[in-house]
């Protein structure tokens, strides 16, 4: 195990520079599916599934729910979203793997997730936590709480706190569990709590987890907070060496009290890089930038303020308005404000509300300014 | 007669009209006339004042997001059916 400490880490940008099949490490042809996540610069980080990674995969979203108590006698609805993101088809065969009754709704239309819920008996709800809140408080809302049979949730992709979960158990009445994934190194399914909620087992048996101080990266002995960096070890098609995940956790390697041996890692508390997590999208603010600067501006100031109103993440962007971008009539500062939101939505895959703001309003600190205010109370 | 029209942008913020007063007023810029076209978060000051290339300059440096716009100024006598 010491020698894997002598091979050097590869990062998001040896994936980014190798765009789009450079890391591929099987011909194409071998390839029989991609997924891609965003990337910091409009091209997207992506990925390839050989058969027999897809197998391994299923596999092991299988395993995450048999965690949380799921047999084929279960009806998984799965409200990730369907696509080249892994959550929606991960989750998806990981469920038919188990042999469970997969309901394919992916994201949104909440009428319609929560009918189905009700008539189709759901018994394991699969989506990111904020999405999970706002079905929650649309089913006390409606008072059909008494036709909900979920027994289980299974949330991830994004970050979310412990009293997060407390809320969504006693709202939904399930057991909330923390699934961990990305696609660099897999999808959902890297990862998973069990009933005990003591961390999240790392399925070791196909992943060398590592803790590493960010700084020095010199590895961090078990129990120690730092950036964790996963090496797989049956990935075919995309296998990553030492990949700097830019999350961070903390290893424990005591065995659990569900009697399983995996090393656990505490859920994600932060990253070491500026991405954001909303609404389960990645969003850097470099992304941001590079709108502004489509739209003429040589010097952008922004700010992105993050709130959760109402359980859903709200993303405002303030942009200082220069006189590049000035018009004297209200009519052509409200297209301005149409289109960068437009402009914003193809980028990002998510809408942000726009607020055209003072130049030099938004405060700076030590001349840089501030990019993220984030006000989540995750 | 032609003139030249000094449109700013302003949040909907406190004390902000006051800024723009003040940064004129120091330099003894005599504002003619004045209208603002608002939305709920923006709008934009629109001025006839005596000095409007100075106006200009002044608060650009203020650090204000300004234009001009050159536009026809009639002069009205207050009075019925003037």
């Amino acid at each position: 195990m010491d020698d894997l400490r002598k091979l050097p880490f590869t990062t998001k940008k040896d994936l980014r520079d190798t765009y789009p099949f450079g890391l591929f490490a099987v011909p194409r042809s071998e390839i029989v599916r991609m997924h891609a996540s965003s990337g910091t610069t409009g091209k997207p980080i992506v990925v390839g599934y050989t058969k027999k990674d897809l197998d391994t995969w299923a596999d092991l979203v299988a395993r995450c729910m048999a965690m949380t108590g799921g047999t084929k006698e279960d009806v998984v609805q799965n409200a990730y979203g369907y696509g080249l993101f892994t959550g929606g088809l991960g989750i998806h065969y990981g469920a038919e793997r188990l042999g469970a009754t997969i309901v394919p709704i992916s994201g949104g239309n909440t009428a319609r997730q929560l009918m189905l819920m009700q008539d189709f008996g759901t018994t394991i709800l699969t989506c990111t936590p904020s999405y999970a809140m706002f079905m929650a408080d649309e089913i006390i809302a409606a008072g059909i709480k008494e036709n909900i049979k979920l027994k289980a949730g299974i949330f991830g992709a994004e970050p979310w706190s412990n009293n997060m979960r407390l809320q969504l158990e006693e709202k939904l009445g399930i057991k909330a569990h923390d699934i961990y994934g990305l696609s660099e190194v897999l999808g959902p399914g890297v990862a998973m709590e069990c009933e005990h909620q003591k961390g999240l087992h790392i399925f070791d048996d196909h992943f060398i987890p590592e803790i590493i101080d960010p700084e020095t990266e010199q590895p961090l002995p078990y129990g120690q907070k730092g950036e964790l960096v996963f090496t797989t070890l049956t990935k075919e098609g995309f296998p990553v060496i030492r990949y700097r995940t830019k999350d961070i956790s903390v290893l424990y390697e005591e065995k659990c009290d569900c009697g399983r041996t995996h090393v656990r890692m505490e859920r994600i508390t932060g990253r070491t890089d500026d991405m954001l997590i909303i609404r389960g999208v990645n969003v850097f603010p470099s992304q941001i930038e590079s709108v502004l600067l489509e739209f003429g501006e040589t010097e952008p100031h922004y700010l992105l303020v993050v709130d959760r109103k109402a359980a859903m993440d709200d993303l405002e962007i303030q942009v200082e308005l220069s006189s590049k971008m000035f018009s004297d009539k209200i009519a052509g500062l409200e297209v301005l404000e149409r289109r960068l939101k437009e402009r914003i939505l193809s980028v990002l895959g998510i809408s942000a509300k726009i607020k055209l703001v003072e130049p030099k309003s938004i405060p700076r600190s030590e001349g840089k300014a501030k990019r993220v205010i984030d006000k989540r109370e995750l | 007669m032609r003139v030249q029209q000094i449109s700013i942008f302003l949040e909907n913020k406190k004390g902000r009209l006051a800024k723009v007063t003040e940064v004129l007023g120091e330099n003894d810029i005599n504002i003619r006339a004045l209208s603002i076209a608002d939305t709920t978060d923006f709008g934009i000051l629109r001025l006839i004042v005596n000095k409007p290339q100075l106006a200009y300059q002044v608060l650009k440096e203020a650090g204000f997001t300004v234009s001009t716009t050159d536009v026809i100024a009639v002069e009205v006598s207050d009075q019925q059916v003037g």
